[in-house]
C-alpha cells in the first residue's frame, strides 16, 4: 500500500486503516473502470463467482460483518432471511440514501470509487441469487448519479454486469434509481415504496419484512453502500482474516464522519474498536478548537442520543467490578456506546463545544425531524411539529419551565408507537437533550410565560375576552 | 354557491415564478417520450409506476419544474393516475412545483452545517440576490430573485457534514462556503 | 413436577382450527387468522380504530389500536415448553405496544387492552390527533357519530397541553358533486383513499404533501364524482368528508335509524333509514356481506326525496265526471265506490298492471284479487338497465323474483296489456304502484278507457288521468319482504307512518278483497303485512317453514337464480 499517494492536504491520518476509502482522495485516481482494474478491481468477483452462492453467504456470515446503515444487523444473517423454497424473483437494493445528519461516507464511495460498490453488489446479488438490483441514490448526489451510471455502463461493457457474468451463467441487471430529497427513503421499506413509485411511507412490519415481502412483493435484500463494499473486503481477504481485525462483535474497518466543533473534522476509516472516542476526537481530529472545551457528542448520526462530555459513566470491568469513565473512554465499535444509552449508528459523530446552546442544537434537530416526517402515522406526524414548535418557543425565551417536561413527554409519546424507527430516531434527541441538559433548557424559560398565549388564535381570543367595553 | 379556489385547485395552479423565462415551457416531444420510455423499460413489466421519479427528474432537468400538465403526462407514461403522481410529487422537497431560478442554491441548515454558519449563509445569499428570507413558505420555502437568475432554498442535510457549510448550486456541491466565496460565485454566475 | 393437564388447551384448540388467546386475563378461542382487533372487540375488550376497516387493506397508520401483547417465552434450542397448571405457557409481555389491526392472533398469545401500557399509548395517540384538529364539534356535522369525539370521551385527557399555533389546511372544499371536505378535521386514516382505489377501482383520491401538511386531495379536474362517492362519508371516522345532501340538516342524535332495504334495483342493498318526526333525513348502507358488503350507490342513497315531497298523495282523488277535475275524497266511501265500480267491469275487459316494486305480501293480495275476479290480463312493469358491475343490478325492480314466484309474471306480458288498452279490448285498468304513462301508454290511450284506478304514493304521469287515485305508501312506510336478484328474501321495515290518509297497498287490497267477499280470515282479519308472510310461507315452496323473524335483518337465501352481484363476487374472490 506504500505506493499509494494521496492528494496534498487529504492524506489519511496515521491511525487510519484505509480499505474502503483506499482510493478516496488518491492522487491520479478517478472513478473510471481502468483505475479500478489497475488496482485489482473485480478480481474478488472473479473468485466469488466460482463459489457456490450458499458458500458466499456462509463466508459473509462467518466474517461477522455487520451492516453499516445504522442498525448494525449481521449482513450474512440478513441474506438468509429469504424464505426457504421461495419461487419469486429475489431483488437486491443498495441503500445509497445517506441522509442521517452527521453521516457522510457513502458520498465518497459513489463519487470517487463507484466500482468497488458495484463489485460488492454483484457478489451480494450472486450470493442471494438476485437478477435485478437497484442502487437507490439520494437526489442530492446528481454528479454521483452520473458517475454511477457511467460505472454501470463500463461494468456492463466489461462483462461484470448483464448476461452470463464472467461466463458463470449468472445474470444481473443493475439500475440506478434516484430519490428526491426525503430522509424517510433511508428506511428500507420507505425506500422500497419509493422505488415502486408510491409515496415512500414505511410499511408495517409485520407483515412487510423486506426479506420476505419487499420490492414488488418479492423477497428483497436492502444493504447499505458501505456494507456492500465490506462484502467485497470479506471476499477479498477471507472471512477469517476479516473477522480477526477489530472488535470481536463488530469486525472490520468503519468509516467515521466527524463534524462540528473539532479542529479537523472529516472522514476517517479506522479499525472498529481500535480507539476510543477520546482518541478519535483528540488525537485524530486534533481536539477542540482553541480556547474551547468539548461539551457534548452525538455519537452516531442525528438520531443517536447525545452524550455529555462531563458525564460520569459506569462500566463493568471483565472481573465484574465497576469502573467510572467518561464518554471519551468508550471504544469506537458498534456496541460499546449502546451500553451507555446511545448508539454508534451510521458512524456520524457530531461534536459540540462549550460555545453551543444545547436547546438551539435540539431545536435544529427537531426542525429536521419535523420537516422529514413522512406523516403516515399519527404520533410522528403530529408529534414532530409539536416538538419543533415547543423547542422553538423555548429557544425564543417564550417557554415556561413546564414546557421542558412537556417536550420530553411528547417525545415519550412518539417513541415506540410509530410504524417505523423514525419514531425512535426523532424522539431520542429530545429525550436525551432535555434530560442531560435540562438546566440549559430551564434557564431559557420563565414561569410567567405559562400564562401567555402561544399562538395568534389564543392571543386573539384572550384579547377579545379581556376587552374593555 | 360559487366555487372559489380551494386546496384542490392549488394543485392545478402553478404559481408564477421569474425563473420561468430561463427554462423552456413544458412540452411533450417525441424525443422526450422516447427518453421517458427508456426509463420505463428499466423496470420489470407491469411496474411502470416505478418510473415516476425518473420521469419527474427528466422533466425537471429539462423544464425546471413540474406542472400539472407534466403530472398528467407522467401518469400516462407510467400507467398511473394523476392524483397518484401528485401524491409522489408533493411528497419530495427535491421536486419543484414552482420554477426555480436559473441557478438554484440549496443551502444546508442541518445541525453540522448550521454550526458552521449555514443559517447565516442563507440570510446572506437572500440579501445578495435581493429576496427576503422572512418570505420563505412553510411548505415550499424556495425564493426566486426578480430576474429569475437565482433561487434559494434551505435544505436538510446534504451528507457532507464535515465540510460545512455546504451549498449546492444546481448539480454542483460547494463545501466550506463563506459569505465571500458565495459572493464571488454569484458574481461569476451573473456575468456568465 | 408436571402438573399440566392431560390434554393441553392448545391441542384442543388446534383440533378446531383455533388458537387460545388470553385477553385481559381471560382465555378465549378464536379461529386462526383472526385479527387481534376483531378478537378483542368480539369479547367486549374494546379496541379503538380509525384506519382499520375490515373491507379495506390494512394501513396500520393511525396507531389508535395499540395494545399490549405477549407471547410465550422464546425457547432456547432443544428446550421443551413448560406448561402451567391451567395448561398454558406463561406469557412474557413485550415492552412495546403493537397494533391490533395488522396482527393476527396466535397460540398462547396474551393481549391487554386495559393495562397502563395500552392506556398510555391510546391517550398519547389521541392527544396527537387532537393537536391540529380544529376542535369544532359544535359546528361539525359528524358530531354524535364521530370516532374522534367518542374516543376523546373514552381516552382523552380532558385538558389540552398543545398551546402552539395549529397547522392550517383547506376547509369547506367541494371535493365532488356530493361530498365536501375539511382537511383540518381529517385524521389521515386514508379509508376514503383505499376505498376508492380498492373497491371502486378509481384512484381519484390521494394524499398529497408531507408530514404535518399531509392532506387528502384529488387531482384538479378529476373530482370525487363516482356514483359511490358518498360511501367515503360513511367511512370517514371524523367530519372531514361530509355529505352535501345531509350536512347541517339534522343532528344525528335526534335521528332514529330503521334497518330496511333499498328498492331501486334488484340487489336490495341493505340500508338504514334515518328519520325524525316522519321525515326521512338520510339513508346509509347497512352491512350485509351477501348483498352489498358495506356500500351503496349514491343515486340510490339519494333517491328518497319523494317520500316527503309535495307531490305525495295524501287523500283519495275521485273524478265523478269525465270533464271535471279530480276531487279529494274520504277513504272508506272511496273504497266502497271503487269496489262497486270494479265489480261492474267485465273481467275479460279488466286488466291489472301491478309492480315488481311491491312487496311479496302486496303481490300475494294482488294475486288473490285477480284470482277472485277471474282477471287473466295482469302483469308487472319490467325495468331493465345496465349493471354498473358493482352493486346496481340490471333489473331495476327490487322484487322481480318475488313477482315471478307469487304472481307468475315478470313483465313480459305488459305490452299485450298495453296493446289491449290501445285497441280498446281492455276497457278498465287497475294500476298498482306504477306509472303506465312512463311505461309507454299515452294520455290519449288512457282517455279511451272506461275506468282507470290508480294506487300510487306520489302524483305521477298516470294519476291525473285516473278516475280514482288511492294514496299508497312508499318503501320507507312499509313492512314486507322482497326477494332480490340472487334469490335472497329480505325484510322491509317501517321507518315512518304513511302521511295523511295514505295507506299501505296491501291494506287497500285487503279492503277491496273484503268488499268482494273474500272469506279467508287470515286475510280479512290480518292486522299487519308481517302476518301475511305466514300465508305466503305456507303456500310457496321456496318459503316453506320460513317466518318473519327467521328472515332477520340479513335475509335468507330462498331461491337459486344463478344471478350474482359483481362487487360481492370480487370480495369473496379476494378472501
Amino acid at each position: 500500500m506504500s505506493e499509494i499517494t494521496y492528494l496534498p492536504g487529504h492524506e489519511p491520518h496515521p491511525r487510519e486503516t484505509r480499505r474502503i476509502f483506499r482510493n478516496i482522495d488518491r492522487a491520479g485516481y478517478n472513478p473510471s473502470i481502468d483505475c479500478f482494474l489497475a488496482d485489482g478491481g473485480y478480481e474478488t468477483l472473479k473468485k466469488a463467482i466460482q463459489m457456490k452462492p450458499e458458500d458466499v453467504i456462509a463466508e459473509v456470515k462467518k466474517s461477522g460483518l455487520r451492516g453499516r446503515g445504522g442498525a448494525g444487523f449481521p449482513t450474512g444473517v440478513k441474506w438468509t432471511f429469504i424464505p426457504k423454497g421461495n419461487t419469486k424473483p429475489v431483488y437486491l437494493v443498495c441503500n445509497c440514501d445517506e441522509s442521517e445528519p452527521g453521516t457522510f461516507k457513502d458520498r465518497f464511495v459513489v463519487h470517487q470509487d463507484p466500482h468497488q460498490l458495484i463489485e460488492g453488489l454483484v457478489i451480494a446479488c450472486y450470493a442471494v441469487q438476485a437478477h435485478f438490483a437497484v442502487i437507490y441514490m439520494r437526489e442530492e448526489f446528481p454528479e454521483g448519479a452520473k458517475i454511477v451510471r457511467q460505472a454501470i455502463r463500463e461494468a456492463e461493457e466489461h462483462g461484470f454486469l448483464g448476461q452470463n457474468i464472467l461466463g458463470s451463467g449468472f445474470d444481473l441487471k443493475l439500475i440506478l434509481h434516484r430519490g428526491a430529497g426525503a430522509y424517510i427513503c433511508g428506511e428500507e421499506t420507505g425506500l422500497i415504496n419509493s422505488i415502486e413509485g408510491v409515496r415512500p411511507y414505511p410499511r408495517i412490519k409485520p407483515p412487510f419484512f423486506p426479506a420476505a415481502i419487499g420490492l414488488y412483493g418479492c423477497p428483497t435484500i436492502v444493504n447499505n453502500v458501505e456494507s456492500l463494499c465490506q462484502v467485497r473486503q470479506v471476499m477479498m481477504r477471507g472471512a477469517e482474516a476479516y473477522a480477526a481485525e477489530g472488535a470481536q462483535r463488530s469486525p472490520g474497518t468503519r468509516i467515521i464522519g466527524v463534524s462540528g466543533d473539532v479542529k479537523r473534522p472529516g472522514y476517517y476509516e479506522i479499525v472498529s474498536g481500535s480507539m476510543t472516542y477520546g482518541e478519535l476526537l483528540y488525537d485524530v481530529c486534533g481536539g477542540p478548537r482553541d480556547g474551547r472545551k468539548f461539551k457534548a457528542i452525538i455519537p452516531g448520526g442525528a438520531s443517536a442520543k447525545v452524550m455529555r462530555c462531563d458525564e460520569v459513566l459506569k462500566a463493568k470491568n471483565p472481573d465484574g467490578s465497576v469502573k467510572e469513565m467518561s464518554v471519551f473512554d468508550i471504544p469506537l465499535d458498534l456496541d460499546s456506546i449502546a451500553q451507555h444509552g446511545s448508539m454508534s449508528g451510521s458512524g456520524g459523530v457530531i461534536v459540540m463545544d462549550d460555545s453551543r446552546s444545547m436547546p438551539k442544537m435540539l431545536n435544529n434537530l427537531n426542525r429536521f425531524f419535523a420537516w422529514e416526517s413522512c406523516g403516515q402515522c399519527t404520533p410522528c406526524r403530529e408529534g414532530n411539529p409539536w416538538m419543533y414548535k415547543l423547542s422553538t418557543r423555548i429557544c425564543e425565551g417564550k417557554g415556561a419551565p413546564e414546557d421542558v417536561d412537556l417536550l420530553k413527554s411528547v417525545a415519550d409519546n412518539i417513541c415506540g408507537r410509530t410504524v417505523c424507527a423514525f419514531g425512535e430516531a426523532c424522539s431520542w434527541p429530545t429525550q436525551a437533550f432535555t434530560t442531560k441538559f435540562q438546566e440549559e433548557f430551564l434557564a431559557l424559560t420563565k414561569p410567567i410565560n405559562a400564562a401567555k398565549p402561544h399562538n395568534p388564535e389564543t392571543a386573539a381570543a384572550q384579547k377579545f375576552l379581556t376587552r374593555e367595553d | 354557491m360559487s366555487e372559489k379556489p380551494d386546496a384542490i385547485d392549488r394543485l392545478a395552479v402553478t404559481e408564477p415564478s421569474p425563473g420561468e423565462k430561463h427554462f423552456p415551457k413544458f412540452e411533450v416531444t417525441p424525443e422526450l417520450t422516447a427518453e421517458a420510455r427508456e426509463y420505463v423499460a428499466q423496470y420489470p413489466e407491469g411496474k411502470e409506476q416505478s418510473a415516476i421519479l425518473p420521469l419527474v427528474h427528466l422533466v425537471q432537468e429539462k423544464f425546471g419544474f413540474i406542472t400539472p400538465a407534466a403530472v398528467e403526462w407522467i401518469a400516462q407514461e407510467c400507467k398511473s393516475t394523476p392524483i397518484h403522481v401528485d401524491g409522489v410529487v408533493t411528497f419530495y422537497p427535491g421536486i419543484h412545483r414552482r420554477c426555480p431560478g436559473k441557478y438554484h442554491f440549496r443551502v444546508c441548515h442541518t445541525i453540522a452545517c448550521a454550526m458552521s454558519g449555514g443559517e447565516e449563509l442563507i440570510e446572506h445569499i437572500c440579501k445578495k440576490i435581493g429576496v427576503n428570507a422572512a418570505d420563505m413558505g412553510e411548505i415550499d420555502p424556495m425564493l426566486v430573485s426578480e430576474d429569475g437568475l437565482f433561487s434559494i432554498e434551505p435544505v436538510e442535510c446534504l451528507a457532507n457534514c464535515g465540510f460545512g457549510p455546504n451549498v449546492m448550486v444546481n448539480d454542483t456541491l460547494h463545501s466550506q462556503m463563506t459569505p465571500e466565496k458565495v459572493d464571488a460565485l454569484i458574481d461569476e454566475l451573473k456575468n456568465k | 413436577m408436571s402438573t399440566q393437564p392431560a390434554i393441553l388447551p392448545k391441542d384442543e384448540a388446534a383440533a378446531e382450527g383455533k388458537v387460545n388467546v388470553q385477553i385481559n386475563g381471560k382465555w378465549y378461542r378464536f379461529p386462526k387468522g383472526t385479527r387481534i382487533a376483531d378478537a378483542c372487540n368480539s369479547v367486549g375488550a374494546h379496541v379503538p380504530c380509525f384506519c382499520y376497516h375490515p373491507k379495506l387493506s390494512i394501513a396500520g397508520s393511525c396507531r389508535m389500536c395499540l395494545v399490549e401483547q405477549g407471547m410465550p417465552p422464546r425457547l432456547a434450542p432443544g428446550a421443551e415448553p413448560v406448561y402451567n397448571a391451567d395448561g398454558y405457557q406463561t406469557i412474557s409481555w413485550m415492552p412495546r405496544a403493537v397494533i391490533a389491526c395488522a396482527n393476527t392472533v396466535a397460540e398462547n398469545m396474551g393481549i391487554r387492552t386495559d393495562s397502563p401500557l395500552t392506556q398510555d399509548a391510546r391517550r398519547g395517540v389521541l392527544e396527537f390527533l387532537l393537536t391540529n384538529h380544529p376542535l369544532d364539534c359544535p359546528i361539525c356535522d359528524q358530531a354524535g357519530e364521530c370516532k374522534l369525539q367518542e374516543y376523546t370521551a373514552d381516552y382523552g385527557r380532558g385538558t389540552h397541553r398543545f398551546t402552539e399555533a395549529k397547522i392550517k389546511k383547506g376547509k369547506n372544499i367541494s371535493i365532488g358533486e356530493r361530498v365536501n371536505m375539511d382537511q383540518e378535521r381529517c385524521v389521515l386514516c386514508r379509508r376514503c383513499v383505499r376505498f376508492m382505489k380498492e373497491i371502486v377501482g378509481e384512484e381519484v383520491l390521494g394524499v398529497v404533501g408531507r408530514g404535518g401538511h399531509n392532506a387528502i386531495a384529488c387531482h384538479p379536474g378529476k373530482r370525487l364524482d363516482s356514483n359511490y362517492s358518498l360511501n367515503t362519508t360513511d367511512l370517514c371516522p371524523v367530519g372531514a368528508l361530509t355529505s352535501k345532501d345531509f350536512r347541517f340538516k339534522m343532528r344525528v342524535w335526534f335521528l332514529k335509524s330503521t334497518p330496511t332495504i333499498d328498492v331501486n334495483c334488484g340487489t336490495g342493498t341493505n340500508i338504514n333509514i334515518w328519520t325524525r318526526e316522519q321525515q326521512v333525513y338520510r339513508i346509509t348502507p347497512r352491512q350485509n356481506d351477501e348483498v352489498n358488503s358495506c356500500w351503496m350507490p349514491d343515486n340510490h342513497r339519494l333517491n328518497y326525496k319523494y317520500i316527503n315531497a309535495d307531490t305525495r298523495l295524501l287523500h283519495p282523488l275521485v273524478r265523478t265526471d269525465a270533464e271535471a277535475p279530480q276531487r279529494k275524497a274520504a277513504m272508506a266511501p272511496t273504497l266502497n265506490m271503487v269496489s262497486t265500480q270494479i265489480s261492474k267491469c267485465d273481467a275479460d275487459q279488466l286488466a291489472v298492471v301491478a309492480s315488481a316494486r311491491m312487496t311479496n305480501e302486496e303481490l300475494y293480495l294482488t294475486r288473490q284479487l285477480v284470482d277472485m275476479l277471474g282477471i287473466t290480463k295482469y302483469d308487472v312493469v319490467p325495468r331493465k338497465g345496465e349493471s354498473d358491475n358493482m352493486l346496481i343490478a340490471e333489473d331495476r325492480n327490487p322484487n322481480t323474483t318475488g313477482s315471478k314466484l307469487i304472481l307468475g309474471r315478470d313483465g313480459s306480458g305488459l305490452q299485450n296489456i298495453f296493446d289491449g288498452v290501445r285497441s280498446g279490448a281492455i276497457r278498465a285498468l287497475i294500476v298498482l304502484n306504477e306509472d303506465v304513462v312512463a311505461a309507454g301508454l299515452s294520455a290519449d290511450d288512457l282517455k279511451g278507457l272506461d275506468y282507470l284506478l290508480c294506487v300510487s304514493h306520489n302524483v305521477d304521469g298516470t294519476t291525473p288521468h285516473a278516475d280514482v287515485v288511492l294514496p299508497g305508501s312508499t318503501f320507507a312506510e312499509k313492512y314486507g319482504t322482497m326477494i332480490n336478484v340472487t334469490g335472497r328474501i329480505q325484510r322491509l321495515n317501517r321507518a315512518i307512518e304513511p302521511p295523511g290518509k295514505a295507506m299501505d297497498t296491501w291494506e287497500i287490497l285487503r279492503y277491496l278483497l273484503v268488499r268482494f267477499g273474500c272469506d279467508n280470515e287470515m286475510i280479512t282479519a290480518c292486522p299487519s303485512a308481517r302476518h301475511l308472510f305466514d300465508l305466503l310461507a305456507g303456500e310457496y315452496e321456496p318459503l316453506q317453514g320460513l317466518t318473519w323473524g327467521a328472515i332477520g335483518n340479513q335475509g335468507r337465501q330462498v331461491i337459486e337464480t344463478g344471478v350474482t352481484i359483481p362487487l360481492i363476487e370480487r370480495e369473496k374472490a379476494k378472501k
